[in-house]
């Protein structure tokens, strides 16, 4: 399909009289995927031409829309199959309230269109359909404070072909909700995971992941969340993994031999010492090259406790595969510096350090921490050690 | 291909009005169209592009070359596209859309396409109507109506300006 348009140069061509007509429909259409649906129902009224154009657009974008003006669209919309439905809502939770079935019904409605990426931002705590986890067609699925993920057993989730997933403060039917939904989708490459209260075990169990961030929040709404959880992480597979807010009684991680990136914010926890508990993390990022570790969250509490112990065995990736670390959150404590100390003397082919002091950290104190610091042997002649004064 | 004898295999491409370009086949094969054609043994000589004039495809080789002598980035990529489309007139962005389109370009057609979105997203119909050069061929009593129909999507708006 072509429609053809030749200028001949030094012709005068005004844009109103050929413009965007002699485009034909498909080429259209796909520029009107790129519109808020709001945008694209409007060009309804440009020509006759336009008048039902945008009803094949495959693409469904509401933010913030009324429930009443979402089902007229779907209803009047002709695109047999959906690249995209997005819903969001940003404004307050009025818009599917006492309807149990709305939000299943949309899920239905994108999911019978073969849907492919799916974002729903709705606040709703009804149960998510188990026809949304059989969906062969998703290939990106994102759930932002929607929904209960149910547990479904069995083998019962089967997504092949997704491939991003991000969950942000959805609930959970049951600790195993999460293992069994990751067992159904053989190709995840990114999972992203927000977590709120309520779950005790957070197994992330995928033979195909290869980004995964954790962030164990509350949702926002007040507290720093339930403290007593076990994270287990088994997918050898990963390159990339971010933890945050992470207060876990317990983290059992499977070989991470893949992993090359890891950003580390871990809460310290009970009567085990800081920054002995960070090492003994690292001890499993067998080859990461590319660390940031936050230490913002030691705080006070533990001050007897947070006494330096060398440990006995360097950290494989310390010696050998590290080449760039950032440090934020340093207090300038004792420990800290013994473990900064120990990180460039051990680490043998760092290239960069980069070192954030806390905020409330004055300048002339920062200025000390920085003269102290640059005095500390290196293990790498090429390592640089930067250190933010400014922030 | 040319990767393994150490010299960059050069092609030869035909604008519809007959100016010849020179340009690396590493960068051309990023249209499926001509991939297809050398993968097929087809691009001996020089390859006909029947559907793309010349100052068009002096644009898409130029965003050919630009785009492949990025590595895998996506952020220096995507900002690349931008500053190559920002310069762009209406007139331009459809017969690159076109070309995009005939010479399967997934990545310049997008661009594109978002770009045309872009300018026309929060405008009055007035406005894209004139912009775009489209004729209006409801009657007054039609378009009343479907703008009646459709008036939740006329909230929000911009007030036109000849910009």
């Amino acid at each position: 399909m072509t429609t053809r348009r030749k200028f001949s140069s030094g012709e005068h061509n005004p844009a109103t009289i050929d413009g965007i007509s002699l485009l034909p429909d498909t080429i259209l259409c796909h520029i009107l995927s790129f519109l808020p649906t709001k945008s694209s129902v409007r060009t309804s009224a440009l020509s006759k031409r336009w008048l039902s154009l945008w009803s094949y657009v495959p693409n469904l974008d509401f933010e913030s829309e009324h429930q009443d003006i979402i089902n007229r669209v779907t209803l009047l919309h002709k695109a047999l199959t959906i690249n995209t439905f997005s819903l969001i809502q940003k404004n307050d939770s009025s818009l599917i309230n006492e309807n149990e079935y709305q939000l299943e019904t949309w899920i239905m409605f994108a999911v019978a269109r073969n849907v492919k990426n799916l974002h729903l931002s709705v606040v709703s705590n009804v149960f998510l359909p188990r026809r949304l986890f059989t969906c062969e067609t998703l290939v990106n699925l994102r759930l932002d404070d929607c929904g209960v993920v149910p547990n479904i057993g069995g083998g019962g989730v089967r997504l092949p072909r997704l491939k991003k997933l991000h969950l942000t403060y959805v609930l959970y039917e049951g600790d195993e909700s999460i293992s069994n939904l990751l067992s159904g989708c053989p190709v995840l490459e990114e999972l992203v995971m927000e977590l709120i209260w309520g779950l005790v075990r957070c197994n992330v169990t995928s033979p195909s992941i290869e980004r995964l961030t954790l962030d164990f929040q509350s949702n926002g709404k007040g507290g720093i969340g339930n403290r007593e959880y076990w994270v287990e992480i088994n997918a050898p597979a990963l390159r990339y993994l971010k933890m945050t807010n992470c207060y876990a009684r317990d983290i059992k991680c499977g070989t991470m031999n893949s992993l090359i990136e890891a950003d580390i914010d871990i809460y310290n926890y009970n009567d085990f010492p800081y920054s002995r508990f960070e090492l003994e993390f690292i001890h499993r990022l067998r080859n990461v090259e590319c660390l940031h570790l936050d230490l913002a969250h030691c705080t006070g509490f533990y001050e007897e406790i947070e006494c330096w112990m060398e440990p006995q065995q360097v950290p494989k990736c310390l010696s050998s595969h590290l080449r760039f670390v950032r440090l934020s959150g340093v207090g300038g404590k004792q420990h800290e510096y013994e473990y900064i100390q120990y990180l460039l003397r051990n680490a043998n082919v760092l290239e960069r350090m980069e070192i954030s002091p806390c905020k409330s950290i004055g300048f002339g104190d920062k200025f000390y921490m920085l003269q102290k610091i640059s005095m500390f042997r290196r293990g790498s002649d090429a390592c640089e050690v930067a250190f933010d004064l400014v922030q | 291909m040319a990767a393994e004898t150490g010299t960059p295999t050069t092609l030869t491409l035909k604008s519809n009005d007959d100016e010849l370009f020179s340009v690396a086949e590493s960068a051309a094969i990023l249209s499926v169209t001509i991939r297809n054609m050398v993968e097929d043994g087809c691009a001996g000589g020089v390859i006909p592009l029947d559907n793309v004039d010349g100052k068009t495809l002096a644009s898409v080789i130029t965003y050919m070359n630009g785009i492949s002598a990025i590595p895998a980035d996506e952020e220096k990529k995507k900002s690349y596209r931008d500053k190559f489309l920002s310069d762009k007139d209406f007139e331009t962005l459809a017969d690159m859309v076109l070309a995009a389109n005939y010479l399967n370009m997934s990545c310049l057609m997008d661009a594109v396409s978002a770009k045309i979105a872009q300018v026309m997203e929060k405008k009055s119909v007035g406005w894209v109507r004139r912009k775009f050069g489209i004729e209006n061929d409801y009657t007054p009593e039609e378009e009343a109506a479907v703008k009646e129909e459709h008036k939740w999507t006329f909230e929000g708006v911009e007030t036109d300006d000849d910009n």
